[in-house]
């Protein structure tokens, strides 16, 4: 009996990472009024990539709240953030781009063997990158909130714009 | 002279099996069947077995017995095993020795002259050993950025793991003194230290780990062979 209760427990499937164990958290980013800074304010047509991805993050959504995923294997990201993003993605006068460079150091945590380990990020900086042709920022405030990113419950980062 | 030689021949024959059988008679009536008493030595065929067959997995096991009284036996099994664990997002290696101390119990009443077992058992088990992690995938619920790999290995010498198990099996005698076996194991862990910032994924002697559990599985196929010591009186 003892056996036969041990193959049926030997047969449970632990080697898939459920989807309710915690993971490396995404930054969570908040926009908000600079005119109002209590009032969420979603950004128009906002476009989210990474500087040095080819591929589109987010494309054109118009909401006041964010995820984005920070790289885990070195202690940088920089993002991409496109107000007014047109449908076709060259360059183009009616679009505004600015950079802004995520600083961390990161903190590799053994999960289980199904999940195997995350990053949570620490120390977390965010720094507007000055474009050269770049007049007109729209960013105007970053304030970190969180420091330590360790879970997605709180948001990590508010936008002023 | 032809005829005599047949029937004297005939005779003796005859002579010949009846005193073979008369023998044989007062054999089954007074025999006093004795069991054999003595250290079983062998190993575990699987491991070997499985050292051919698997590539990432290499072991050997010595396995004993000692007849102390009537069905009572002390066992031990002594064994080295490098075991391999790779999952979808994680692979390692758990390489060491380990040693198993216990005793059996037969539960099989032979019939006259056969010495076959059918036994539960107990074993106090301890294993020293090196976790190595080989490589895994950093979990992130985002597929934007390529998936981050790290590759090791990164090793962790001297780690140490206890628990017990319950055996059960048996051990056919297929010719004289030499035994044929088949056991499962129950195990369950007592201590163990791991490596920083992650954990055994498998423990040599007490195979693959399970996330939440401290309970482990095994099989062993065995061949031994008794050295018979002395012999002693069934009852």
């Amino acid at each position: 009996m003892i056996f036969l209760a041990l193959i049926n427990f030997s047969c449970q499937r632990d080697d898939i990472c459920p989807d309710s164990t915690p993971i490396t958290p995404l930054l969570r980013i908040s926009f908000f009024d600079i005119e109002n800074p209590e009032v969420p304010k979603p950004p128009t047509n906002l476009r989210v990539k990474a500087a040095d991805m080819d591929s589109i993050f987010l494309n054109r959504v118009n909401i006041s709240e964010i995820s984005i995923p920070l790289k885990t294997d070195v202690d940088f990201t920089e993002y991409d953030f496109i107000l007014n993003a047109q449908v076709i993605t060259e360059v183009d006068s009616v679009s505004n781009t600015d950079k802004i460079r995520f600083t961390y150091a990161r903190n590799e945590i053994y999960i289980n063997r199904a999940c195997s380990y995350k990053v949570n990020y620490i120390n977390l900086k965010a720094s507007p990158q000055t474009l050269a042709e770049d007049s007109d920022r729209w960013i105007k405030n970053i304030v970190v909130e969180e420091e330590n990113i360790e879970n997605e419950t709180n948001t990590h980062i508010f936008i002023y714009h | 002279m032809k005829q005599t030689l047949i029937s004297l021949f005939t005779i003796s024959i005859f002579f010949l099996f009846n005193f073979w059988s008369a023998n044989s008679q007062t054999n089954l009536d007074t025999i006093q069947y004795k069991e054999k008493y003595g250290l079983r030595l062998g190993i575990d065929l699987s491991k070997p077995l499985k050292t051919l067959l698997e590539e990432d997995y290499r072991g050997l096991e010595i396995i004993g017995d000692y007849r102390v009284y009537k069905d009572y036996y002390l066992a031990a099994e002594i064994g080295n095993e490098e075991l391999a664990i790779t999952e979808q997002n994680i692979s390692a290696t758990a390489k060491g020795s380990y040693i198993k101390l216990g005793a059996d119990y037969n539960a099989y009443d032979n019939w006259a002259g056969m010495e076959n077992v059918i036994f539960v058992g107990m074993r106090y088990a301890f294993s020293t050993f090196s976790q190595t992690l080989k490589e895994y995938t950093v979990s992130g619920s985002s597929q934007y950025f390529p998936p981050n790999i790290i590759e090791g290995p990164f090793e962790t010498k001297g780690l140490t793991a206890s628990w017990v198990e319950l055996v059960a099996g048996l051990k056919v005698e297929l010719l004289n003194n030499v035994y044929l076996g088949a056991n499962v194991q129950l195990k369950r862990r007592i201590t163990q230290t791991t490596p920083s910032n992650f954990d055994n994924l498998a423990i040599p002697g007490f195979n693959r780990t399970y996330d939440e559990s401290l309970f482990g599985v095994g099989y062993s196929y065995t061949i031994s062979y008794l050295i018979p010591l002395y012999k002693k009186a069934k009852n």
